[in-house]
């Protein structure tokens, strides 16, 4: 039998830990209930994490990590402005049920006040994301794709409604596709950016959403 | 516990469990609080609801209610489209609004493990949306807003102050509630042809 690593036997904990907090919620959340989830003794967590705030912070970066690479990957490819702002919104869309990163979100903010932790990296994120859109819009304005007297405020609109309509839609609509609520955050790209349907599909080009499937 | 009658002693049961969600937080809260704060035993609580997760939803209903009807009567008050559209904008939340917000963050966490809790936030969004969608649909009627379709419009406008309301609260101080009113005033604006100028009537709290 070849032993998992140090390094990967941490990694799987972690990973336990996202569905741990998404299935049983934090408070109520204990090491051993990750120790189970991940196949390992109670033991071998409290040889890699010191207590369960230290489990549940250390979980919590390496999703913020994820949702950071997710966008900079976006960021950074090709296309228009547009299309990069488009496909970071429309793409952190929760796709389907069985998708727990929203359900993290959703648990994550109702801590915030509770846990110093929880809130830096909350926030930490949201502003990394508002950050990002408000340079490519800027980038946007530039080009002369559109016009924006506010980016910063714009990507904050933008952010915060996508994350209202993905609570809506993670928690009562995720039986169904979410092609309709998708359909509302692109109207609201269109009203902050001051972009007819027309110019807006014409601005996409190739760098479409892609669609959920 | 005095002579009640069980209407009384449920209605008690559930301001009790208010006040504790409002302290510490829905989802700590137990059927032992609950009996601890009203000096009587888990059993009677068990009595008048079936399961925590009943007298939980019952709680945040109340309160969320409350906020709710406030609405309804500020709105009803309101005359003409532009103006209930404004009182919507103000008062989609509470005086003390950051106890609410909170609880609505804690109801949305419970509501993936907690069926009751899911149906009663399920169905108190819906009666938000509606409320601000029938003042939309009144005003492209009354010819006074532009709009295609104002139940995308009305889920659009809910969305943007649900996620803004998280903003405040989870993440203050990286934007007032001021700013959310204007924000929202903005968006409003855009997005059904008016202009909704002018300081909020209510500068500096209302936030759901």
């Amino acid at each position: 039998m070849i032993r998992p690593s140090s390094d990967k036997r941490r990694a799987e904990i972690l990973d336990s830990v996202l569905r741990v907090i998404i299935d049983i919620g934090y408070t109520e959340m204990t090491v051993a209930d990750v120790a189970k989830a991940a196949g390992v003794s109670t033991a071998l967590v409290h040889y890699h994490f010191s207590s369960k705030a230290e489990l549940i912070a250390a979980a919590l970066r390496v999703a913020s990590d994820e949702d950071k690479q997710f966008r900079e990957a976006i960021a950074e490819s090709g296309g228009t402005s547009l299309g990069r702002i488009a496909r970071i919104l429309c793409e952190s869309f929760p796709i389907n049920a069985v998708d727990g990163t929203w359900l993290l979100w959703v648990e994550s903010w109702g801590e915030t006040r509770r846990n110093e932790v929880i809130r830096s990296v909350m926030a930490d994120l949201d502003r990394h994301e508002i950050a990002m859109l408000a340079e490519l819009i800027v980038a946007g304005v530039e080009a002369e794709e559109f016009a924006c007297a506010d980016p910063e405020g714009a990507a904050t609109r933008l952010t915060s409604l996508r994350d209202g309509l993905a609570i809506e839609y993670t928690l009562f609509r995720a039986d169904d596709p979410p092609d309709e609520l998708i359909e509302y955050l692109r109207g609201a790209i269109q009203n902050n950016l001051g972009l007819s349907v027309d110019d807006y599909d014409r601005l996409l080009g190739d760098s479409r959403p892609v669609e959920p499937s | 516990m005095a002579r009640l009658s069980p209407a009384e002693r449920r209605q008690r049961i559930i301001d009790a469990t208010v006040e504790l969600a409002r302290d510490q937080g829905l989802a700590v809260t137990t059927v032992r609080d609950v009996g601890r704060q009203m000096g009587t035993s888990g059993g009677l609580i068990h009595h008048y609801f079936e399961s925590m997760d009943e007298v939980l939803a019952a709680a945040f209903e109340q309160a969320a209610r409350c906020d709710l009807d406030r609405a309804v009567e500020r709105i009803d008050g309101a005359a003409g489209p532009l103006d209930k559209l404004i009182a919507f904008i103000d008062s989609y939340g509470p005086r003390d609004a950051d106890a609410t917000i909170q609880l609505w963050l804690d109801a949305w966490g419970e509501a993936a493990r907690r069926p009751a809790l899911q149906e009663v936030s399920r169905r108190l969004n819906l009666e938000w949306q509606s409320l601000i969608r029938i003042i939309i649909e009144g005003g492209v009627a009354g010819g006074v807003f532009r709009s295609a379709d104002p139940d995308a419009a009305a889920w659009r406008l809910l969305s943007l102050l649900d996620g803004l309301a998280i903003q405040v609260v989870a993440h203050e101080p990286l934007i007032s509630r001021a700013q959310v009113i204007e924000w929202a005033r903005l968006a409003a604006s855009r997005e059904l042809g008016v202009e909704l100028d002018g300081p909020a009537t209510d500068p500096g709290e209302s936030v759901r």
